[in-house]
């Protein structure tokens, strides 16, 4: 650790955890096992040079050489990393850059009590996003933590008296929600489950091309397509949906136990909100309160239709989407709506922002939504009914075309009732803004957040007297949309998105 | 949510429109750019159908032609469209601009909010004496971009802009 007013130079550089050693080529191996598989069983057929001896001795290799070749130091104002071989990058962050600090470890990892830190730092080049420490000692991870997020709130208090007086409110943590069996029961609406199953068979597949394992000359197999031979078709279809639902429902309850168990979220006096999760891999990710703008509530369809929903915190320095879990900014996964709402209304600066009622739009919004849902499923409908007319195709797919535009009306009218937006009063003014239907978000964003407005009128909306309003932000997204506002609103939208442009005074 | 003052002329700039034209110039910039899309294109299509389908002269000869004809379409109608409708202004508190021609964008951000200028100047923005002028923010999807702008014009918008973002006290996120 640097010590009190120790120059830059003098601090030394540190090394990873030395269980990495051991941990990095398992980790390599495991990750080229497909590979290996297939090398091996290549090899048993030819009489070459044994791949898959060299193969594992060059994975393993790597691994031990990222132990040997990374390095890292922190100084009074700045962390450094230093890594490669051949070509030696160092990398450096001002220590007041830090926005989140999220540490991880898979069992493995945790057998041997290391951590992997993930350090964010609020920049939007996905390239150098994160500054990543493979593998700490778990006390290591946790000093590390708390250096770069307490300390920076601490160091904000000024005078000597209040201190300790906020070295002692670092200690005070405060459990906003916790685990509850209760949830795995909103597992299955994820549909996290159909994403495996997927993912499983594209392995399978590959394993089994690289192998030349041919399913045909399975027993299991031959009497499977007897029995599908043998009763009728429609049976064999409902036997196949009921295994299919099967084995997704049952997917999906272990990705979600697996990925959540003993979830908790708590509040650190020195002001930082921490999650934690996950049963075989643990998860914590610490985010400043200082960098959240403001929180979504996400209720994809299934979810919501169970009564579920999900909780993304909105914060400069994490990426949200491709699941919000990758990016660390979840702060609640699938649960019960009244807990979502519940988290929501701890984490904002604005609870107001969750209860606020979102007026119904005009009557020009669920035109928009219908043309733009149903006019293309219409138009192939009236195409197929033309082919059918001259013969080309046969006449049930024009009739199963025509659940196209239906479906595509009721998701017209959802989005359509999904849709509304306001600005809440208070001293911490929000904007909240609903949208989507397969997915419906309520996100609700500080206004001292948005740093930028963008009015889009396409040809259609500037003859229908409409715009679409992102208020644009460094936090989640980026970007936060009003989709089909009328032209008469824009003006007050902009000025309470922007009062800052009013010419008043503002404290950044 | 409506505010009780009388509207200023920065508060406006969601209203009105800016008032700020790019260079007369920037019609003929945008038209050779255009122009230069569509005989690669024009050039690509055909190869590919003499070369890769080996289609007869009538079909090679009479898609060329379908594209000329849309190509002038676009050529005449677009340049001056976009001159009409692209738009800057720097306010004392803000910097808007709007641009397109089809669907149009208009895009204002406070200067306490900018982060970067850049100005670039391509081969062919520089035989015309034009650049283009990029204020980004600090999120991904705020960048205004100014393109078409007159050399001098594009000098003096960037200083002004460094003084009035300069003023801002953090990092402006």
């Amino acid at each position: 650790m640097s010590g009190p007013g120790g120059a830059q130079e003098t601090v030394p550089w540190r090394r990873l955890a030395p269980g990495m050693l051991l941990v990095s080529p398992v980790r390599e191996l495991i990750r080229a096992i497909p590979l290996l598989l297939g090398l091996l069983l290549a090899n048993r057929a030819s009489s070459g040079p044994p791949w898959s001896l060299l193969a594992v001795v060059a994975i393993v290799g790597r691994g031990l050489l990222e132990w040997f070749t990374t390095r890292f130091r922190i100084t009074a104002t700045e962390l450094e990393l230093t890594r490669g071989l051949l070509r030696r990058t160092t990398r450096t962050t001002p220590l007041d850059r830090v926005r989140t600090v999220d540490l991880s470890a898979h069992p493995l990892q945790r057998a041997l009590g290391i951590v992997r830190v993930e350090i964010g730092t609020g920049t939007n080049d996905r390239r150098k996003e994160a500054f990543t420490l493979a593998g700490l000692r778990a006390e290591e991870g946790d000093e590390l933590r708390a250096l770069l997020l307490h300390r920076a709130a601490a160091d904000r208090v000024t005078g000597d008296g209040a201190r300790s007086a906020a070295e002692a409110r670092e200690d005070v943590e405060s459990e906003l929600v916790r685990f509850h069996p209760r949830w795995i029961l909103y597992a299955p609406a994820t549909l996290s489950g159909a994403v495996t199953a997927l993912f499983l068979v594209g392995l399978a597949w590959r394993v089994g091309s690289e192998a030349n394992i041919h399913p045909d000359r399975y027993a299991a197999v031959h009497r499977l397509l007897t029995h599908a031979r043998s009763t009728g078709t429609g049976l064999v279809v409902v036997e196949a949906v009921a295994a299919i639902v099967a084995i997704v429902v049952v997917l999906s309850i272990t990705g979600y136990v697996v990925a959540f168990a003993g979830f908790r979220l708590t509040r650190h006096g020195a002001g930082t909100l921490h999650t934690s999760h996950g049963l075989l891999t643990r998860r914590a990710t610490t985010i400043e309160e200082r960098r959240l703008r403001g929180v979504e509530l996400s209720e994809p369809l299934l979810l919501r239709l169970v009564g579920g929903a999900l909780c993304v915190a909105i914060a400069t320095g994490l990426r949200v989407g491709r699941g919000a879990q990758r990016g660390g900014s979840l702060l609640l996964p699938p649960a019960p709506r009244a807990v979502a709402e519940s988290v929501a209304a701890a984490v904002l600066a604005d609870p107001a922002a969750l209860t606020i009622a979102l007026p119904r739009r005009g009557r020009w919004a669920l035109r928009r939504r219908l043309v733009r849902a149903s006019g293309p499923a219409l138009l192939l409908v009236l195409a197929l009914l033309v082919a059918w007319l001259e013969g080309g195709v046969p006449g049930w797919l024009v009739v199963v075309a025509l659940v196209l535009p239906v479906l595509g009306t009721a998701l017209a009218i959802d989005r359509f009732r999904s849709l509304g937006y306001a600005v809440t009063d208070g001293d911490r003014p929000s904007l909240v803004t609903r949208r989507g239907s397969l997915v419906r978000r309520r996100a609700m964003l500080e206004r001292d957040g948005v740093i930028g407005v963008t009015i889009r009128r396409s040809f259609f909306q500037r003859r229908a007297g409409l715009a679409s309003i992102v208020a644009t932000t460094a936090a989640g997204r980026q970007g936060y949309g009003i989709p089909d506002v009328s032209t008469a609103e824009v003006p007050g939208l902009v000025t309470a998105l922007l009062p800052a442009i009013r010419g008043t005074e503002s404290v950044i | 949510m409506s505010s009780p003052e009388p509207a200023g002329p920065i508060e406006a700039l969601g209203i009105r429109t800016p008032v700020n034209q790019v260079s007369p110039r920037a019609v003929r910039y945008w038209f050779l750019r255009a122009l230069l899309r569509w005989l690669v294109l024009l050039a690509a299509f055909e190869a590919a159908l003499v070369f890769a389908f080996d289609q007869p002269l009538r079909v090679t000869a009479g898609s060329g032609l379908a594209i000329a004809a849309v190509a002038t379409l676009h050529l005449s109608v677009m340049p001056r469209l976009r001159y009409r409708i692209h738009r800057w202004e720097l306010g004392g508190e803000a910097v808007a601009t709007r641009t397109g021609w089809l669907n149009q964008e208009t895009r204002i951000a406070p200067l306490s909010r900018v982060q970067t200028v850049d100005t670039e100047r391509g081969p062919l923005q520089r035989l015309l004496g034009l650049a283009k002028v990029t204020v980004t923010t600090a999120s991904a999807r705020g960048p205004l971009v100014i393109d078409g702008l007159g050399r001098a014009e594009a000098a003096i918008l960037v200083e002004a802009l460094s003084d009035g973002a300069g003023a801002a006290m953090d990092d402006a996120t």
